[in-house]
């Protein structure tokens, strides 16, 4: 048994979350799907004194679970699992490379209980939905214990290895993304793991917009794995506004992240140098993919793929 | 040391029992019910032996607190055999473990009840799995004896005898 006592909540309103949040500060701990949150406890790596368990919540009339969508945006309660994430009929319609994150998250039973909230305030630098929400520009809702909300871009939510935005008594309430079925557009998640279900040694997301010319309109690359933080591709961004995006250009491109992506973390899984080398290969293929969905013409694939 | 009351349906019988909060549903099931089919691996939700079915969803009960069950519907393996009655835990085997002894889908044992749950939860949702599918469906149970061919050869034939047998059911009715 875990050696650390603590005391256990189960409110039934996020109101009643955060004023616990509140009146316990620091010591205690939001507990969502609890796939990493109990590992951590069982391994003594964590030792909250106070568990506000959130799982209460959605249940009852002011849920925390639910996919809504609108004209420009999908709204994503933070407690939806990534079960529900993959199989999303909206999400998947109008946001694919959701879909496809949530499904290369660990495995089945982890995606029953994991949730998309729980998994982006935990902040794990290789966790899967950092680099895509960041590249299709999400929104963070939260709700601090005054109940004012506020929105965080993705772009400043992250802020390092497991710290994000969020204050003390604040709550993540709500992630809402952007459409992204529009004509021309393409998007695509591709992840390098170790085993089936792992954590990205190098996880990649691009958008690619393309003009009515087929040309590059814009093209957004994102990796996660690598940075104590999601790190977005400017050089990319910049490169190949209005060129074509052919086989060459995406060469190009893998070498621009080659060379953005210095010194990334290293660790039991991968050194700095192969995250490096593979940061060049994932962003290719996350660009010829998304390029692909986007209506590109077929791109011919090199060797090292 | 804090304390928590859980009220909770187990193979289909109502339980209520007041446990340390730091408790997890796997440890409910072994220590307060007695129902060691369900194991315990590795505490950190890899291997997948403390699989069990909450609410209708396949998870890994190391990794839920036994404070999270509280009104949950929980089945574990010795609750999978159906008796007479519609309640678990007959002496007739069900399907899934009848194609585990048939194939040879076990050896050692340990992570058999996690892999038939897992199975269970993938034919609930697909009668017809492909081999990738069940595949998939099996990445969060690891396997230290099979190599997993026979298990997924197992999961494969379960899932023909179980069609074979509702084809049955809807033919006499």
């Amino acid at each position: 048994m875990m050696n650390k006592p603590f005391e256990y909540f189960a409110p039934k309103s996020a109101g009643e979350a955060v004023s616990l949040l509140k009146k316990h500060g620091s010591s205690a701990r939001l507990l969502a799907g609890g796939q990493s949150l109990v590992p951590l406890m069982n391994l003594g790596l964590a030792a909250p004194r106070q568990i506000i368990d959130l799982t209460r919540i959605k249940k009852k009339k002011d849920p925390l679970s639910y996919v809504t969508a609108n004209n420009d945006s999908l709204m994503i309660g933070s407690m939806t699992t990534h079960s529900e994430v993959e199989r999303s009929r909206l999400i998947r319609k109008h946001c694919l490379i959701l879909s496809e994150t949530a499904a290369t998250i660990a495995d089945v039973q982890v995606r029953n209980r994991g949730t998309i909230g729980g998994s982006v305030c935990h902040a794990d630098p290789a966790g899967d939905y950092l680099a895509p929400l960041v590249a299709i520009d999400a929104e963070f809702r939260a709700i601090n214990s005054r109940m004012k909300g506020r929105t965080i871009s993705a772009d400043k939510f992250f802020r390092d290895m497991f710290t994000t935005a969020l204050k003390q008594d604040e709550l993540l309430t709500e992630i809402r993304v952007p459409r992204q079925n529009r004509p021309r557009r393409g998007s695509a998640y591709v992840k390098h793991k170790y085993v089936e279900g792992g954590f990205a040694i190098v996880g990649a997301a691009a958008v690619v917009s393309l003009n009515k010319d087929g040309s590059c309109d814009r093209v957004s690359v994102v990796l996660s794995g690598v940075r104590a933080t999601p790190l977005r591709l400017g050089e990319i961004e910049k490169r190949f506004h209005g060129k074509s995006l052919d086989e060459r250009a995406i060469e190009e491109a893998g070498q621009l992240a080659y060379e953005e992506v210095r010194e990334p973390l290293s660790d039991i899984h991968a050194t700095s140098d192969y995250r490096r080398e593979m940061s060049r290969i994932y962003t290719k293929r996350a660009i010829r993919l998304a390029a692909a969905r986007a209506g590109a013409r077929e791109t011919k694939k090199t060797e090292e793929g | 040391m804090p304390r928590v009351t859980v009220k909770l349906r187990v193979n289909h019988e109502k339980k209520e029992v007041e446990v340390d909060t730091r408790t997890l549903l796997v440890d409910l099931l072994r220590d307060e019910f007695m129902l060691t089919g369900t194991h315990v691996g590795c505490l950190t939700g890899n291997c997948g032996a403390c699989t069990v079915i909450m609410d209708d969803l396949s998870v890994k009960s190391c990794t839920v607190l036994a404070a999270q069950a509280n009104e949950a519907d929980i089945m574990t393996i010795e609750g999978l055999s159906p008796r007479q009655d519609g309640g678990g835990g007959g002496a007739k085997l069900h399907p899934i473990q009848e194609a585990f002894i048939k194939h040879h889908g076990l050896q050692c044992g340990f992570c058999t009840p996690g892999m038939i749950l897992s199975a269970y939860q993938l034919l609930r949702r697909n009668s017809k799995p492909t081999e990738d599918e069940i595949r998939v469906a099996i990445a969060g149970n690891l396997c230290r004896c099979t190599g997993y061919q026979n298990i997924i050869k197992a999961i494969g034939a379960a899932s023909e005898e179980m069609r074979s047998r509702a084809g049955k059911q809807s033919l006499r009715s």
